[in-house]
């Protein structure tokens, strides 16, 4: 073993997150319960877990990786993922709270009554998820063997097994407990780290700016096109995030929802507006001695506080990590076990549910570890940007559109989403294989998607014969709803 | 659903959909006009504001932040407003 205190902290978190998911095991026999805790959470709560749920192992580790080897053009990372945020909150938040559903392949078909839109929500639902995993599983790779020596085949497999582990053994509840205690300890981390890299610039901000100067201005990565692509598919990506819409159904009014949404703002906006300075002062400090941009914040941590440091460090990327995954699990669970299981076999009791969903998170654990393993060597942050390319491409549009513009129809929702998915799925595929230089597609196929929805729903005009009921259900407050007789 | 609730309704959504709009989309162009300044104000943007901050880096270091946080509270507050009188 190279870092024994080091990993007894690593080991002493996960120890806590398997006890959490055990002690609350037995709040996880129901559906409901399973997917969003019964509803139950209140918004403080629900803003802490949303923010473990939402930084990963690309804004703990990634951000500051970028913001080491490029500069200010990974600082763009950290605003874009801080401000999809309010996109999120201002069109969407109560509107999904208030319709009430498990997934977002519930929400547009309870919207537009049809099978095919539920299947494509769902194949939506597990490429976002599945994109977003593979990094975590990069992440935890390269942790593991900076920690330990292991190799990294090794080091994905046993955190993959580990993660799965406590998702099945307690569902959301469980996450939504661990999610908190998680953010707690990442932000801590990430704060503790960024006071001692200060303390070698007497605690003076302009003074570190001034040894890295040429890493404050843009332009060392990404050209014009690129930083405006990447910021426009961040800021819309959050609002397309299957594991963060899931979350809201958590909150049990509208009301709360926003204010989870004003919590979690100040919750990861001063977490993102930490990610510069520690990515800034490995370069002032590190120069170029790290190997890998990933692992640049646990050896800053080190070159700043020694092995305890770099354990608090990795502990909290770990607790970023297991979070995120767990979220994640749970929503691609839901798209096969939910979405798909029950419309296979209509009326399946409540009890075969819960084992069909365990038995799915078991199957995208295995997928996730087998996928982590292919993408070895990526920036965490980078991968992660392309599902928010996704995300924003295939699910923003769709949510959009049908939550505001009554006259959405059931062929224009499909024609958005096949055109954002398909069309973003082939754009980052052809530019990771160099056949263009456009790294975030979100530019072209958000606005292509909005184009589909609008054209094919004019065209076609049949409206779903509820739509005034929907809209009435998730734009009004709560006291009306109360007020009326059902 | 009568005709008058359906009325109502689509009131109340036209009337959340300008805020909710007009907020988004001044928040949209607060984000979106960096790399757009950058581009072609380069000159400027890299002008020290205080101490070794540049103009750029408070921009996307702090002002965003400040920015987005005012738009939330407003909105939050607002909205909670109407619901009350509705």
């Amino acid at each position: 073993m190279q870092q024994p205190i080091a990993t007894a902290l690593v080991g002493l978190i996960v120890a806590i997150s398997v006890t959490v998911a055990f002690l609350s095991r037995k709040f996880a026999r129901s559906t409901s319960e399973f997917y969003v805790a019964g509803r139950g959470i209140n918004a403080i709560q629900n803003a802490l877990a949303l923010s473990g749920d939402y930084m990963s192992a690309a804004s703990f580790l990634g951000v500051a990786g970028l913001v080491w080897a490029y500069g200010f053009d990974g600082i763009w990372y950290a605003a874009g993922f801080f401000a999809g945020w309010l996109v999120l909150l201002l069109f969407l938040a109560s509107p999904i709270r208030r319709f009430g559903a498990y997934t977002i392949a519930d929400f547009v078909a309870g919207r537009f009554h049809s099978k095919r839109l539920r299947i494509a929500a769902m194949v939506g639902t597990l490429m976002v998820s599945l994109f977003y995993i593979v990094p975590q599983m990069v992440g935890a790779g390269e942790l593991l063997g900076l920690l330990l020596g292991w190799e990294y085949v090794f080091a994905v497999v046993i955190a993959g097994t580990l993660i799965t582990l406590y998702v099945v053994l307690g569902g959301m509840r469980a996450t939504t407990y661990d999610q908190i205690i998680q953010c707690v300890l990442l932000w801590t981390a990430m704060f503790v780290v960024m006071t001692l890299a200060l303390g070698k610039f007497n605690f003076s901000y302009s003074e570190l700016l001034g040894t890295v100067s040429e890493y404050t201005q843009p332009g060392r990565w990404l050209d014009f096109k690129n930083s405006f692509a990447l910021i426009f598919g961040l800021v819309l990506g959050t609002a397309g995030l299957p594991h963060i819409l899931i979350r809201f159904y958590t909150n049990p009014s509208g009301r709360s929802a926003r204010w989870t949404t004003v919590w979690t703002l100040f919750i990861i906006g001063t977490f993102y507006m930490m990610t510069p300075v520690v990515g800034l002062a490995a370069r002032s400090l590190l120069g170029d001695t790290p190997t890998s941009n990933n692992l640049v914040l646990p050896l800053l941590a080190q070159f700043v506080g020694g092995e305890w440091m770099i354990g608090v460090v990795i502990a909290g990327a770990f607790a970023a990590i297991l979070s995120t995954v767990a979220g994640l699990v749970i929503a691609s669970t839901g798209a096969i076990a939910h979405d798909l299981f029950t419309m296979l076999v209509p009326g399946a009791s409540d009890k075969r549910q819960v084992m069909m969903a365990k038995l799915t998170s078991v199957g995208v654990g295995i997928i996730a570890i087998l996928t982590g393993l292919l993408f070895r060597g990526y920036n965490v942050a980078f991968l992660v940007g392309l599902a928010f390319a996704i995300a924003a491409s295939t699910f923003f549009p769709v949510l959009m559109m049908g939550v505001w513009w009554k006259k959405t129809t059931e062929k224009g929702a499909l024609a958005g989403m096949i055109v954002g998915m398909v069309g973003s799925a082939v754009m980052i595929t052809t530019n990771l294989l160099n056949v263009h230089t456009l790294k975030n597609p979100s530019i072209i196929t958000v606005p292509a998607a909005f184009i589909a929805i609008y054209l094919v729903s004019k065209i076609d005009g049949k409206t779903p014969h509820d739509t005034m009921e929907f809209m009435h259900k998730v734009h009004m407050p709560e006291k009306v709803h109360e007020a009326e007789p059902e | 659903m009568s005709s008058s609730k359906e009325k109502a309704t689509e009131k109340y959504v036209a009337r959340q959909f300008r805020k909710s709009f007009s907020l988004g989309i001044f928040f949209l162009v607060v984000t979106l006009i960096l790399p757009i300044l950058n581009r072609f104000a380069g000159g400027f943007m890299a002008r020290k504001l205080f101490g070794e901050f540049s103009v750029t880096y408070v921009y996307s270091v702090l002002f965003i932040y400040i920015v987005a946080w005012v738009i939330t509270i407003y909105y939050v507050l607002r909205t909670d407003r109407e619901e009350e009188e509705h």
